[in-house]
């Protein structure tokens, strides 16, 4: 099995069987974080689509001290502005609408789906921050690279994306105890 | 691991999506379509004479600036000199002063030749008040 570096070295030696590996690879992980950030499922899908055109056409400015994973993240949340901004639509509008993508790909469950909530409190770039954080296990660093921030910026929005959840899980799980 | 990071883990992880086949054939379709966009050198080449070419047409410049300024006539004033006072009477018209002046030749030691510019002095001041006491 090939790593990452060797694939997008043979893809930048023209092999879309390579990138298409990387592809394969990145894709639902990549689809997951879109559906939460675009207003339509179909929005998620051209975006996903997007990213990987935009990445494999310009592969040759990857950084490999980045992981790659972060360039595609950098990729994907242009993508997903740009989506947004043709709809003219922000997250926290389409959080509680009958097309929200993230809704229909949540589990039932009797608890708040987090992300949900996130998605209502958080602007999106701290949304953005706490999902590379905790979905993703990334470093500051690798979030301050695919926000294009500086790493105070990313630590201290951290902390307040995180008090703002602290917040909402707590009233969650207290509504829980109440209606129980 | 803290409370909300594992709650945040566990919601993500419960976010379902799947890759529809129909999606993988676009990717796919659309990937075959894409050419890599081949590496830009960042820096612009220049051919190996430029840099003289360059050197030589600042030097040439600085040159010709240089003679335009010194090649330029006098600096003739912007204005006309406007009297810094203004009388209302008209002053006499005084005849030219017939000044006898010699040339001081300093062959002796500087005190005498003091003494001596001195008398000179006295003599001149003397001779223009006779002159003046005559006219007036």
């Amino acid at each position: 099995m090939s790593t990452d570096l060797e694939l997008i070295e043979a893809a930048k030696d023209g092999s879309v069987d390579a990138f298409t590996e990387l592809v394969h690879a990145y894709r639902e992980r990549l689809l997951r974080f879109l559906v939460t950030r675009c207003a339509s499922f179909a929005d998620a899908e051209d975006a996903l689509q997007d990213t990987f055109i935009n990445a494999y056409r310009y592969l040759h400015s990857y950084d490999p001290q980045w992981r790659f994973s972060t360039w595609l993240y950098r990729i994907a949340i242009r993508n997903a502005a740009r989506h947004n901004r043709g709809n003219v639509t922000e997250l926290g509008d389409i959080a509680d609408s009958e097309g929200d993508p993230l809704s229909t790909c949540i589990k039932d469950s009797e608890r708040t789906n987090l992300w949900s909530a996130a998605r209502r409190v958080l602007s999106d770039e701290v949304y953005t921050a706490m999902w590379l954080r905790y979905a993703e296990d990334m470093s500051v660093n690798d979030i301050s690279g695919a926000l294009d921030r500086t790493s105070s910026w990313t630590k201290v929005n951290l902390m307040r994306g995180r008090q703002a959840l602290e917040a909402e899980m707590n009233r969650d799980d207290s509504r829980s105890k109440a209606y129980g | 691991m803290d409370k909300l990071a594992d709650r945040l883990r566990k919601d993500a992880a419960d976010i379902h999506v799947e890759v529809s086949p129909e999606l993988d054939n676009r990717i796919r379709a659309s990937l075959a379509g894409v050419t890599p966009e081949a590496p830009r050198d960042e820096r612009p080449r220049h051919p190996p004479w430029f840099w003289w070419a360059s050197s030589l047409t600042g030097l040439a410049a600085a040159v010709a600036i240089i003679a335009i300024i010194n090649t330029g006539g006098p600096t003739t004033p912007s204005s006309m000199p406007v009297a810094a006072t203004q009388t209302d009477y008209a002053l006499p018209e005084l005849p030219a002063l017939p000044l006898k002046a010699e040339q001081a030749m300093s062959i002796s030691p500087l005190e005498q030749e003091l003494s001596d510019i001195q008398s000179d002095l006295e003599k001149a001041r003397q001779a223009v008040s006779e002159d003046v006491r005559q006219i007036f």
